[in-house]
């Protein structure tokens, strides 16, 4: 399978809550960067518990690949989410509600000789969310 | 057909030129007439090549020192992912100006993973990519609290 297809299905396998293949497609000791990451457990457990999290805030939560490219090791991937905040977000205060989300994040895995993802690097548009849950000012959340 | 080596050469030329030099003509000249970004840092002045124009020049309008360094770059031939540093002080207009908050003269450094999709001419037709603002706004303390609550 290429790096491509390995993040396509695991975007898949987070959707479905499949946690055994993304334990099969992602590193047990993985190394992610991305902020907030240092708050949860290292390795592929912490990215297990950020997804939960993640539906637990979104129980609709959907996610879209926008676009996804690969050279060598590495992959980019653009990725769409949208949900409904009807868990609140604890991490940042922020209460239950109906508002919804459609934000995104860029993706850089890098891969080992089998696939599997080892590291990654990824950018969220946190503060685009933050205004659409109304907790940072801006064009959106006001 | 450009080589994955030629897209990174392109990135790398642009990163120079604009955010090293920060040359506007050359951002008007990298970008394709027709240029569509998908992040727009303002989303209520439109996602086209007048609205990245006057984007880049706010950011140096903000920070006038401000500077990027690639960390890792991936292409195929008609994409190229940028991963950089992006450094600089918030003096000038400052970061805090849209919430009101005059320049806090502090120091930021912050990563961000930017995409470009070339055109045949090898100029930027789509932009996507995302700098960690919450990161910036933390590291000048103009993050607010948690849960919208303010403090002033």
């Amino acid at each position: 399978m290429d790096n491509v297809a390995v993040v396509r299905r695991l975007e898949e396998a987070y959707g479905k809550k499949d946690y055994d293949t993304v334990r099969e497609l992602v590193a047990a000791d993985v190394v992610t960067h991305t902020a907030g990451s240092e708050m949860l457990p290292a390795g592929v457990e912490g990215c297990i518990m950020a997804d939960q999290g993640g539906h637990t805030s979104f129980p609709d939560k959907k996610t879209e690949i926008l676009d996804i490219f690969g050279e060598g090791d590495k992959v980019v991937s653009h990725v769409r989410m949208t949900g409904t905040n009807l868990g609140g977000l604890d991490w940042a205060g922020i209460a239950p509600s109906d508002k919804k989300i459609d934000m995104d994040w860029v993706q850089i895995s890098r891969h080992d000789s089998d696939g599997k993802i080892v590291e990654t690097w990824a950018q969220m548009d946190v503060p685009k969310m933050m205004m659409q849950l109304g907790a940072m000012p801006g064009p959106e959340g006001t | 057909m450009r080589t994955p080596e030629q897209a990174k050469e392109i990135a790398r030329t642009f990163i120079d030129r604009v955010m090293d030099k920060h040359d506007m003509g050359y951002v008007d000249e990298a970008l394709a007439e027709e240029f569509i970004e998908h992040n727009p840092f303002d989303p209520s002045m439109g996602n086209d090549k007048k609205a990245a124009l006057i984007t880049f020049q706010t950011l140096f309008d903000n920070s006038p020192d401000m500077k990027a360094e690639i960390v890792d770059l991936v292409a195929t031939g008609d994409r190229v992912a940028i991963r950089a540093v992006y450094s600089g002080t918030d003096s000038g207009l400052g970061w805090g100006a849209p919430m009101g908050a005059p320049a806090t003269g502090k120091p930021f450094s912050v990563e961000g993973i930017d995409v470009a999709i070339l055109d045949e001419d090898g100029k930027f037709r789509e932009h996507y990519g995302i700098f960690d603002v919450m990161g910036m706004l933390g590291q000048l303390g103009l993050l607010p609290a948690p849960g919208g609550d303010h403090e002033h």
